[in-house]
């Protein structure tokens, strides 16, 4: 393969996500790690802090491992170290890097998989961050129709909401004779599942009976000791 | 009130290829508290992480039960339960309490554990977990994973870089991205459900992630005992390889009578 000369050797770098990225090797050692010292920094958990690095000798590159947990493939072949060639591919982590130096069949169309957001690997560090992201979803209201209840509309932004005569109950029955626990409404990933209560009396969605579970959606009507609710999916912030 | 009664079995397996059990488990029927633990670090660490996670988890859950202002371990998410957050309590004073044992011990550097914890109040089941310990819920004839995995290959799954097969023979399988112990503080993944007559709910140690879904569901239906059950789960994770440690509980849930005599008797002996 003739080398040009005229431009660096290159690596295009593509994440897991699918994102890519060039780099030119414009040094005679170039290191690859997760730690943010490398000349290419790669967040990615299986990735060592300094995991490899691409060294220069007499015009002719190596790739190095060194020592990383997880090791280095070249072309699916784990390597400690050898010689690059043009078009190898690189496997670190979950990332693959393409090493070209041949400018000409560097402007192959190379296949970008358009991924959209933030290129954010999940870091085993301990300190992690909550991820809340899962708790700003829709929210079910839920109107009361006909029965005996404390209010007359309902938010159902807790996991479990029972419905019931009970102190806490998120759909408070105020009927003479309403059980302490009617039913329960869970939520799942945006999901709505009604279950009834155990032991307690037959519960109805759109006039079915419901036998242990039913899911919900919008504008169905349950039917409920003596009480018709209507269920809307709507968003709200919680 | 409760019309249904708890039986539990649990079994917990070196396997065929370790030599020391790192798992521990916890069943304690009294409190409805049900929890299992893997433990990570060289040099026997792993034990003493696991082991210190059922106790903690399982001292902090007698002393809220016991006492309604003891104080909890981190913030209370008003979208779930009182129960839930006292468990969600229990597993953060566990991290503290094995984490802080890392800081004072060189030896015990790095140690972790993974839980898959519940507790059973009423009718509801509050789940915590934390790494690739997992709970099931069998119900009617169909098997449900409660649990995400908190690993890398999990994640990888969840956003469509990995199918399942490939995640199965990933060689970073045991690649944690959460775990119990490790920082001074750990996000514990809670869940909440309503628990019906006849549900069989599973916790289980990665040992068991290489019997599928579908085998769980087979064996489930092989034995009522729950006992019986959990001792042939990690039979059948031995002869798919036994390659880790392995460790089942299984909580059945099973309709009582609701007769007046049933229900005074329950009340007295609070069972």
């Amino acid at each position: 393969m003739p080398h040009t000369g005229a431009t660096f050797p290159r690596l295009i770098v593509k994440s897991p996500r699918g994102m890519t990225k060039e780099i030119e090797i414009g040094k005679p050692s170039f290191t690859i790690g997760r730690k943010a010292d490398n000349d290419l920094c790669l967040d990615d958990p299986a990735i060592s802090g300094h995991h490899a690095r691409i060294v220069k000798i007499q015009e002719v590159l190596f790739l190095e491992d060194l020592a990383s947990t997880n090791g280095t493939l070249i072309n699916e072949r784990k390597v400690d170290r050898k010689q690059l060639q043009d078009a190898d591919i690189i496997k670190i982590g979950f990332y693959r890097i393409i090493y070209r130096h041949d400018i000409e069949s560097a402007e192959l169309p190379f296949p970008s998989s358009a991924a959209p957001g933030t290129d954010k690997t999940v870091l085993f560090t301990g300190s992690v961050e909550p991820d809340r992201s899962r708790s700003s979803q829709s929210v079910a209201v839920v109107r009361v129709l006909s029965g005996k209840t404390d209010h007359p509309e309902y938010q159902l932004s807790k996991q479990l909401s029972v419905i019931g005569s009970q102190e806490n109950a998120a759909i408070r029955l105020t009927g003479w004779f309403a059980p302490k626990t009617a039913a329960i409404i869970g939520r799942r990933a945006n999901r709505y599942v009604i279950t009834m209560a155990e032991g307690g009396k037959q519960i109805y969605v759109n006039e079915q009976p419901v036998k242990g579970q039913a899911s919900l959606a919008d504008g169905d009507v349950i039917e409920v000791a003596g009480v018709k609710l209507y269920i809307s999916l709507r968003e709200a912030a919680i | 009130m409760d019309s249904f009664t708890i039986q539990y079995g649990a079994t917990s397996d070196t396997g065929l290829k370790r030599r020391h059990n790192e798992d521990r488990f916890c069943a304690d029927p009294v409190l409805g508290l049900y929890l299992v633990c893997d433990g990570m670090g060289g040099h026997r660490a792993g034990e003493i992480a696991s082991a210190k996670a059922v106790e903690t988890i399982h001292d902090h859950i007698a002393a809220t039960a016991l006492h309604a202002d003891y104080p909890l371990v981190g913030v209370y998410r008003p979208e779930f339960s009182g129960p839930t957050n006292r468990l969600a309590s229990a597993v953060r004073a566990a991290n503290l309490t094995i984490y802080q044992e890392s800081l004072r011990q060189p030896c015990y550097a790095g140690m972790g554990t993974t839980t898959a914890s519940i507790l059973i109040s009423g009718q509801v089941a509050s789940i915590a977990h934390v790494g690739d310990s997992r709970v099931y819920l069998i119900r009617d004839g169909t098997v449900q994973a409660l649990t995400c995995d908190h690993s890398l290959i999990s994640e990888q799954v969840r956003v469509g870089l990995l199918n399942e097969d490939d995640a199965n023979q990933a060689s970073h399988r045991h690649v944690l991205t959460r775990a119990v112990g490790v920082g001074a503080t750990v996000d514990v993944e809670l869940a909440e459900v309503p628990l019906l007559s006849g549900d069989l709910l599973l916790l289980c140690t990665d040992g068991l992630s290489c019997v599928p879904p579908a085998q769980l569901l087979r064996v489930s239906r092989t034995c009522t005992d729950p006992q019986t059950l959990s001792d042939r789960l990690i039979a059948a994770s031995n002869a798919a390889g036994g390659d880790d440690n392995i460790t089942a509980v299984v909580v059945a849930v099973i309709k009582s009578k609701t007769g007046i005599w049933a229900r005074l008797q329950s009340h007295l002996f609070n069972i």
